[in-house]
C-alpha cells in the first residue's frame, strides 16, 4: 500500500491543563484512512472532534501518541517542517471561513501560494482557476465583508486547494452556512474528495451521508 | 505582497491611522522645532562671541542696564573719559553713543530710543549692542558727510509710527519733540525739530528696530542736555588677548568715573546659558522622539493583539514566522515614514510660524541628519515593538495563537 495517502492515528491523547485542572480532549484514539475519500468525524460538542482534526492537520500537538500522515510523523517534525507541511500537504477550511478580512476573494486565494514561493504571474493563474472552480469567478476583488456565508466558505475552499495538497481537512464548513449554501459546499467537498483524502468535522447528517467512512467521538474516545 | 498587506493593514482602521500619524508627525514635528531652536541659539551665541571678543564697553559708574536707567539721576560718562582711553595702547577704534527716549505716539508707555553716533560707526542696538550691525532695507545708511546734518536711520518697527513702511519707503520728514522725553537718563532741555529720515533698517530685534540712529552732534543740538558726556563708549582692541591689559589701564585711568564691562563675558554668559538652554532642548528633542517611538511601539502592541486570530490563520495555512513578522514591520515602517513625512512637510511651511512665539533666532533648515536618526530610532523602536508582541505570539501553534487573550 502506497504510505502516502494513508492516515494513521495510534494511541493519541491530548490533555488541555489550566493550573491544577486537566481536561482530557482526545483518549487513546486510533485510527486509520487509506486512499482517497471523504471520512467524517461526529460528535457532540466538546466531544475532541476539531482537537482531533488540528492534530492531524500539524496545527496542534498531540500530548502523546503517533500521528502518521501521508508517510510522515508529525512528532518528528521540526516548527520549519511543520509549517511547510501545512503549507503543501494540507487544506483547512474552518467554520468561520478565516479569510484575511482586508484582502480580495482572489488575493487571498494567492496567498498560501506567495508563502510557496510562486511568481505573481503563476499564482495568479493559479487562484483564477481554483476561484472559477468555486463559481466565484464575478468575486474576484471582492473583499469577505462584500461576500455571502457561501462565497467564503467556497473562497476558503479554494484557498485550502491553492497548493494542490493531498489532504484538506475542513471544521464544521456548513456550520455557518444555511441549507442551499450548505449543499453547494457538500456537492463541492465530495467533488474534491475524488483526488485527495477529504476529512470533514460535522453535525451536518446530508455531508455524513455523503462521506465515505464516518468515525463517531464522544469524550475524546473514537467509537 | 508583504508590504502590500502592510499598507492595506494601516488603512483598516482610518480613525486611528490619522491619530496614530498625527502624534508621531507632531512628535517629529517638535524634535525638528526643538533641533531649529538649538541650533539657532547655537549660531547666535556663537556670532555674539566672534563679533565680541575683542570688544569692551563703558558706561558710567553705577549706571543700570543699557541706557543707563537711573530716574532722576546724572549717568553720563563725562567727555575727558573719551579723551583719557585714546591715551591707551593697543585700541584701535573708539566709538561713542548718546542716547535718548522718546515715548510712542501708539503707546506711551513704550518708548523709542533716539541713538546719536559718529555717522560710519556702528549702529549698536539698545539690548544687543555687543552684536550691532542692523541691516538697512530701504533708502541709505548714515555716511560720513552726514555729521552735523538733521538726518536719520529709523528702525522698522519704529518707522510705523510715522507711516513708514519698506514698501511705500521714501526720505520723510519726522518731529523729535524733546519735551515729550521723560528724564529718565538726562535732563533735557531742547526744542521740537523736524529730520529727515533717509533710511530704514531691521535688526532682528523688537527692541532694535524701535531704535533711531541720528548724528551725534545733531541728537546734541535737539535734546539739548544739560551736562556732556556719554552714554556707551565702545573701545576695539588690537586682539583679544590684549583685553585684560588695556581692561586695567583704563581701571586705573578712569575707574573712578566709568565701569568697564568686557562683552566677552557676556557673551560668555549667554553662551553659557545657550549650551544649558541647548542641553534642555535635546533632551525636549529626545522625549519628543521617545514619544513618537513609544506611539509606534503601543500601536503594533494593540495591532498584533488584535490580529492574534489572523496570525494563527496565517500560520495554519503555511505562512512562515518571518513572513507574519515582516509583515508587521512593514506596517510599523510604513506609519513612521508617513509620520515622519508630513511633520518634514509641515516643518518646511509652517515651521516659522510655530516657533515665532520663541523671539530668537531658529535655524529652519531641515537637518536631515537628524531626521534620518529620528526616523532609524523610531523604525528600530517600532521593531522591538512589533517583535515584542509578535514574538508571543508567533511561539504558540496555529490553534494556540487564534485562542490566545
Amino acid at each position: 500500500m502506497n504510505k502516502k495517502n494513508i492516515i494513521e492515528l495510534i494511541d493519541v491523547v491530548k490533555k488541555y491543563s489550566k493550573g491544577a485542572t486537566s481536561v482530557v480532549a482526545l483518549n487513546k484514539v486510533c485510527m486509520k484512512i487509506d486512499g482517497a475519500l471523504m471520512a467524517a468525524i461526529i460528535g457532540p460538542s466538546g466531544s475532541g472532534k476539531s482537537t482531533l482534526l488540528q492534530i492531524i492537520g500539524g496545527m496542534d500537538k498531540p500530548t502523546s501518541g503517533t500521528v502518521e500522515v501521508l508517510g510522515g510523523e508529525l512528532s518528528q517534525l521540526s516548527e520549519k517542517e511543520l509549517t511547510q507541511y501545512r503549507l503543501k500537504k494540507v487544506g483547512f477550511v474552518f467554520q468561520s471561513f478565516n479569510l484575511i478580512p482586508n484582502l480580495t476573494a482572489l488575493e487571498n486565494v494567492m496567498l498560501p501560494l506567495e508563502f510557496n514561493g510562486i511568481s505573481h504571474a503563476e499564482r495568479e493563474k493559479r487562484a483564477l482557476h481554483l476561484l472559477e472552480q468555486v463559481d466565484l469567478t464575478q468575486r474576484l476583488h471582492h473583499t469577505p465583508a462584500e461576500l455571502s456565508g457561501g462565497e467564503m466558505q467556497r473562497v476558503a475552499i479554494a484557498r485550502a486547494l491553492a497548493n494542490d495538497p493531498a489532504l484538506m481537512l475542513a471544521d464544521e464548513p456548513t456550520g455557518n452556512l444555511d441549507s442551499e449554501n450548505g449543499r453547494h459546499i457538500i456537492k463541492l467537498l465530495k467533488h474534491i474528495s475524488a483526488e485527495r483524502i477529504v476529512i470533514v468535522v460535522t453535525h451536518n447528517e446530508k455531508l455524513t451521508s455523503e462521506a465515505d467512512k464516518v468515525f463517531h467521538i464522544r469524550d475524546g474516545v473514537l467509537k | 505582497m508583504k508590504i502590500l498587506l502592510g499598507i492595506k493593514n494601516i488603512q483598516r482602521n482610518p480613525i486611528r491611522l490619522v491619530v496614530v500619524v498625527l502624534l508621531i508627525s507632531i512628535a517629529m514635528f517638535l524634535v525638528l522645532a526643538i533641533n531649529g531652536f538649538s541650533a539657532g541659539i547655537k549660531e547666535s551665541t556663537e556670532t555674539l562671541k566672534e563679533n565680541v571678543n575683542n570688544k569692551l564697553q563703558m558706561r558710567a559708574k553705577g549706571a543700570l542696564g543699557h541706557v543707563n536707567m537711573l530716574y532722576d539721576q546724572d549717568k553720563l560718562l563725562p567727555p575727558r573719559v573719551l579723551e583719557e582711553v585714546k591715551k591707551v595702547d593697543h585700541i584701535t577704534r573708539v566709538e561713542s553713543y548718546l542716547l535718548a527716549m522718546s515715548p510712542l505716539k501708539s503707546d506711551a508707555s513704550h518708548f523709542a530710543i533716539i541713538v546719536g553716533i559718529t555717522p560710519g560707526d556702528t549702529k549698536r542696538l539698545e539690548t544687543h549692542g555687543e552684536v550691532g550691525g542692523p541691516l538697512i532695507i530701504a533708502g541709505r545708511d548714515l555716511r560720513p558727510e552726514d555729521e552735523n546734518k538733521d538726518v536719520g536711520v529709523i528702525g522698522k518697527i519704529y518707522a510705523k509710527e510715522f507711516g513708514i513702511t519698506p514698501e511705500n519707503f521714501k526720505p520723510t520728514k519726522i518731529v523729535l519733540d524733546p519735551s515729550l522725553s521723560t528724564e529718565i537718563i538726562y535732563p533735557v532741555k531742547g526744542e521740537a525739530k523736524e529730520i529727515e529720515i533717509v533710511g530704514l533698517f531691521e535688526s532682528g530685534y523688537v527692541f532694535g528696530d524701535l531704535q533711531l540712529f541720528i548724528p551725534q552732534e545733531t541728537l546734541k543740538k535737539i535734546y539739548a542736555p544739560t551736562r556732556d558726556g556719554f552714554s556707551w563708549i565702545f573701545i576695539t582692541v588690537d586682539s583679544a588677548d590684549n583685553i585684560a591689559a588695556v581692561t586695567s589701564q583704563l581701571k586705573d585711568s578712569v575707574g573712578a568715573y566709568a565701569d568697564i564691562l568686557s562683552p566677552i563675558n557676556t557673551a560668555n554668559f549667554v553662551s553659557s546659558s545657550g549650551a544649558a538652554i541647548t542641553r534642555i532642548a535635546t533632551l525636549g528633542m529626545g522625549a519628543a522622539g521617545f514619544l513618537a517611538s513609544i506611539v509606534v511601539f503601543f500601536v503594533t502592541l494593540i495591532t498584533v493583539r488584535e490580529r492574534k486570530r489572523e496570525i494563527g490563520t496565517f500560520k495554519a495555512i503555511g505562512g512562515s514566522n518571518k513572513y507574519i513578522i515582516g509583515q508587521f514591520l512593514a506596517e510599523s515602517i510604513i506609519l513612521t515614514l508617513i509620520g515622519s513625512g508630513i511633520a518634514v512637510i509641515l516643518f518646511s511651511f509652517a515651521g516659522n510660524y510655530a516657533t515665532k512665539p520663541f523671539s530668537v533666532a531658529i535655524n529652519y533648515e531641515i537637518n536631515f541628519g537628524v531626521i534620518v536618526l529620528l526616523i532609524a530610532v523610531s523604525i528600530g523602536v517600532a521593531m522591538v515593538g512589533s517583535l515584542y508582541s509578535i514574538m508571543k505570539i508567533i511561539k504558540l501553534s496555529p490553534v494556540e495563537a487564534m485562542r490566545y487573550e
